[in-house]
């Protein structure tokens, strides 16, 4: 097995976890498999493709991601992977379809379900394996709930149900059981790994008002080991520390959902050269990029559940060497993701309306603009409403949101009993999924008391240089 | 104001509310259709075509109502907007302390410099891994018809890849220290990547030239059409880079459809009322379709159309008013295709937009 390991992977040894949930995949066993961030989930559906020769289609939500993990998987050698998604051109994915035979890895995005077209042609060319990451998406309590997902089960049996891996980071029991469920999985393997990633110390800092933390933040990234990512949850505050830290000479850039897309590749790449130290960044940032060396994550502004904080962290230390996280809270913090929650919502007037315009064949695209509803918003209702017996539906709909949206405030009550909490935080965040702390962390969280860290920081050999110097280091080989 | 609030002044004065303000934003955004292609001609606006093509409309809303709140613009009336005396003002300021990007051609050049470009940079990307030995990399273009042809392009052998690097080295510095190169070559060659280096993004540039990021945008823009010109008025110098901006299928990739069909046709020796039979269509559309053929076939013989006296006539009752109603009521044996014909054709060098410059806000060519 490791022979296959080092040849196709360059990797030496299977990290905790994974050469089981591959023999599991191998032997055709539906499987669900939870293993915290960063710990090499892409792993155990691309190995068992070389052994049992056969075609993987991944559902993966989020477009981003899914390029990067595209551009990975080029990256070690193989050339048969592509994605299909809503960035091609019609004409494109016309081509991409009638060539798809040619392809070992296929990622595909949740709004491709709803394409006949599609669907009839991933059948016609076979799959081996179906994969569906972050399958926590799939269970309508999970904060991260994508109404597409729960096409999948439909996807399952127009393709013949070929052996399922159900793969997530974060999913309580009750989560996981849904996924069963609604997968139609049978006779199904679970491999569920602890979340706790004990080279990440923990760390939380109060303060009394904004001002503070902001000088506190201009601090750390001077002062602490880069590299580093600091999250924010929203694009200007993000924009303006930057710009304060830059003004301090600190190597740093943004990244944020409102950039270019060529903008947003070099940042990225940047970032993994090692020429830029810090970035302040959304949480669009750094899920799919392949960086071990992170050695610090500070979160400005708190996540809005427990289970986006552990991926985020999850960013930190895949090198498995000691990394650190400092979530900084000034009061009031909480207020931000419980607001986003309820607005989150339409209105009982806006799903009743919706309802109505929706059966007189208004386009959709005029109803959102009548209703002034968000892009989630709309994909939400229009899935209810092919998928929902038409009694009631306004107000069971909105009954149906009212709970998720009191889920979703619960899930920032949560994080705030993170960020309250006076004994161990590590034990904290593992309570939530059940789980206790098994082994000693070196460092664990500053309540136990988090010592004297020793982090090395790699030195990048970039220096910046002027035009000339720059097209000769680029295009001239000095022997 | 920085340069994109520049442009659509420089675009709304040049239209001097013979147009509504919605034609700007077609015109930067670049959008494809007769009105938007002919009014780019008709005005002499053609070098400010789709320089903006990722431009949304909100943003073009809150940039102009931001220069209407300054005075710079003034609305006449529903949609039609107007450069005020301050905003000329304020105009020929900006261009006073900044490069006039007099080298902006954005219909002739819409498809090949955004080809050259992105081919450019992943090649050097990926020759510069290569020639140190770095065989895997990302990729800064995802796009896979950059891709593929950097693939097919790429010199396989050491030694040829070792020449061919070479070569792109000496035609970019050739190029890049022209005299007449419009701005600092930072903003060029700061964006690439290679072997160990990543490039830079706009707002990293910014930073280093102390300007904004979208001035950064449009003055790499401008050199690059520069630099596209450069290399097309002398390919024998340039066979690498001239390469790089050669489309797939030349002639007609820029017509639309319905337009490469008229044009088999006319190429064919047929007639506007015969091709309109043939193909069921109206007379207009057609007509239509030669106009678009006559704004990008250099060899477009208007003769066909329109005898030279009654073209002369069409120009000089065309220095008074673009309006077609004023120019049909003082060359009244033209007919409407005519005028636009003409109209259209005589500005396809962007001569005018450039003089504009000099003749509405008094700056002279600095180069
Ligand atoms: N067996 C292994 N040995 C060494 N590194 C590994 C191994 N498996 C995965 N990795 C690395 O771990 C990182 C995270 O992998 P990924 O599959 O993206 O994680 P996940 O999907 O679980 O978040 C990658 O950088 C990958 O190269
Ligand atoms: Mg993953
Ligand atoms: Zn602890």
């Amino acid at each position: 097995m490791e022979k296959l390991l080092y040849e196709k992977f360059g990797y030496s040894s299977f990290r905790l976890g994974q050469k089981e949930i591959i023999s599991s995949v191998i032997n055709h066993k539906d499987t669900i498999a939870m293993l915290p961030t960063g710990t090499g989930k892409s792993l155990c559906y691309q190995y068992p493709s070389y052994v049992n020769n056969n075609r993987v289609l991944i559902i993966s939500p989020l477009l981003s991601l899914m390029q990067d993990q595209v551009d990975q998987i080029k990256l070690r050698g193989e050339k048969r992977v592509t994605a299909i998604n809503s960035f091609l051109t019609f004409k494109e994915r016309k081509q991409l379809i009638a060539n798809l035979e040619a392809y070992r890895f296929i990622f595909l995005s949740p709004e491709m379900l709803n394409s006949n077209e599609v669907l009839q042609k991933l059948k016609e060319i076979g799959i081996g394996l179906l994969v569906i990451d972050e399958a926590h998406c799939i269970s309508q309590w999970g904060p991260d709930f994508r109404p597409d997902y729960l096409r999948l089960g439909h996807l399952k049996k127009t393709l013949g149900s070929p052996c399922t891996l159900a793969l997530t980071a974060t999913a309580t029991e009750e989560i996981r059981k849904d996924i069963a469920k609604k997968l139609n999985l049978n006779n199904w393997k679970e491999w569920v790994y602890s979340v706790n990633r004990p080279n990440i110390a923990l760390e939380v800092n109060t303060f009394n008002d904004v001002a503070q933390k902001e000088n506190k933040l201009l601090l750390l990234v001077q002062r602490n080991t880069a590299p580093g990512i600091i999250f924010f949850s929203s694009r200007k505050k993000a924009e303006e520390m930057q710009a304060a830290a830059s003004a301090r000479h600190v190597s740093c850039s943004v990244y944020h959902g409102g950039m270019e897309t060529d903008q947003r590749i070099l940042i990225q790449q940047q970032f993994i050269n090692g020429q830029l130290d810090w970035i302040f960044a959304t949480n669009a940032f750094g899920m799919g990029i392949n960086k071990n060396n992170i050695r610090t994550v500070i979160h400005f502004h708190m996540s809005s559940s427990v289970e986006n904080f552990l991926q985020e962290i999850g960013r930190a230390g895949r090198d498995l060497k000691q990394a650190h996280s400092i979530l900084l809270y000034s009061a009031n913090d909480e207020f931000i993701p419980l607001q986003l929650a309820e607005l989150e919502k339409p209105a009982l007037e806006q799903i009743e309306n919706f309802y109505s315009m929706f059966k007189r064949d208004m386009p959709i695209n005029e109803i959102q603009e009548k209703l002034m509803l968000t892009d989630t918003q709309v994909r939400v209702l229009r899935y209810y409403i092919q998928h929902e017996p038409a009694e009631h539906w306004a107000e069971r709909i909105n009954h149906l949101l009212e709970k998720r949206v009191n889920s979703k405030k619960e899930k920032v009550m949560e994080m705030k009993s993170y960020i309250e909490t006076d004994s161990c935080r590590r034990a904290k965040l593992l309570a939530f999924f059940e789980e206790s702390p098994s082994a000693e962390a070196d460092h664990c969280c500053d309540n136990c008391g988090i010592g004297n860290m020793v982090m090395n920081r790699e030195k990048s050999s970039y220096k910046e240089v002027n035009w000339k110097e720059k097209l000769d280091r680029l295009l001239i080989k000095n022997e | 104001m920085n340069y994109l609030d520049a442009m659509m002044m420089v675009g709304l004065d040049i239209i001097n509310g013979e147009r509504t303000q919605s034609s700007i934003y077609h015109l930067l955004k670049g959008k494809k259709t007769s009105q938007t292609i002919q009014d780019a001609q008709l005005f002499g606006v053609s070098p400010q075509f789709q320089i903006y093509p990722a431009l949304s409309r909100k943003n073009y809303d809150q940039r102009l109502s931001g220069l209407l709140q300054k005075d710079f613009l003034a609305e006449q009336r529903d949609g039609i907007i107007v450069v005020t005396a301050s905003g000329k003002k304020a105009l020929s300021d900006f261009f006073e302390v900044r490069p006039v990007p007099y080298d902006l051609n954005g219909w002739k050049y819409q498809k090949s410099a955004p080809v050259f470009w992105h081919r450019l940079t992943l090649m050097i990307q990926t020759a510069s891994n290569l020639i140190h030995d770095r065989q895997r990399f990302l990729p800064v273009s995802r796009d896979i018809h950059i891709q593929n042809w950097v693939r097919h392009h790429v010199k396989q052998s050491n030694r040829a890849l070792l020449d061919y690097t070479q070569q792109i080295h000496k035609e970019l510095m050739e190029v890049l220290t022209l005299t007449n190169f419009p701005d600092t070559p930072e903003l060029v060659v700061q964006k690439l990547s290679g072997f160990d280096m990543i490039g830079l993004t706009n707002q990293q540039i910014a930073e280093r030239l102390g300007c904004d990021a979208a001035d950064v945008y449009l003055r790499f823009l401008n050199s690059l059409h520069f630099m596209v010109a450069a290399v097309e008025k002398r390919t024998g110098d340039y066979p690498v880079l001239s390469e790089m901006m050669m489309l797939e299928n030349t002639g007609n990739t820029l017509l639309t459809k319905s337009t490469a069909e008229t044009f088999t046709y006319l190429s064919k020796q047929y007639s506007i009322e015969q091709i309109a039979a043939l193909r069921n269509l109206k007379k207009s559309t057609i007509e239509d379709h030669v106009l678009e053929i006559a704004l990008l076939d250099p060899d477009f013989d208007m003769n066909l159309y329109v005898q030279d006296e009654l073209i002369k006539e069409i120009r000089s009752a065309g220095e008074d008013s673009k309006r077609l109603r004023f120019i049909k009521d003082s060359v009244p044996e033209a007919d409407y295709f005519q005028i636009r014909l003409v109209l259209a054709t005589s500005e396809r060098d962007g001569m005018s937009w450039r003089n504009y410059f000099m003749r509405n806000l008094g700056i002279h060519h600095s180069v």
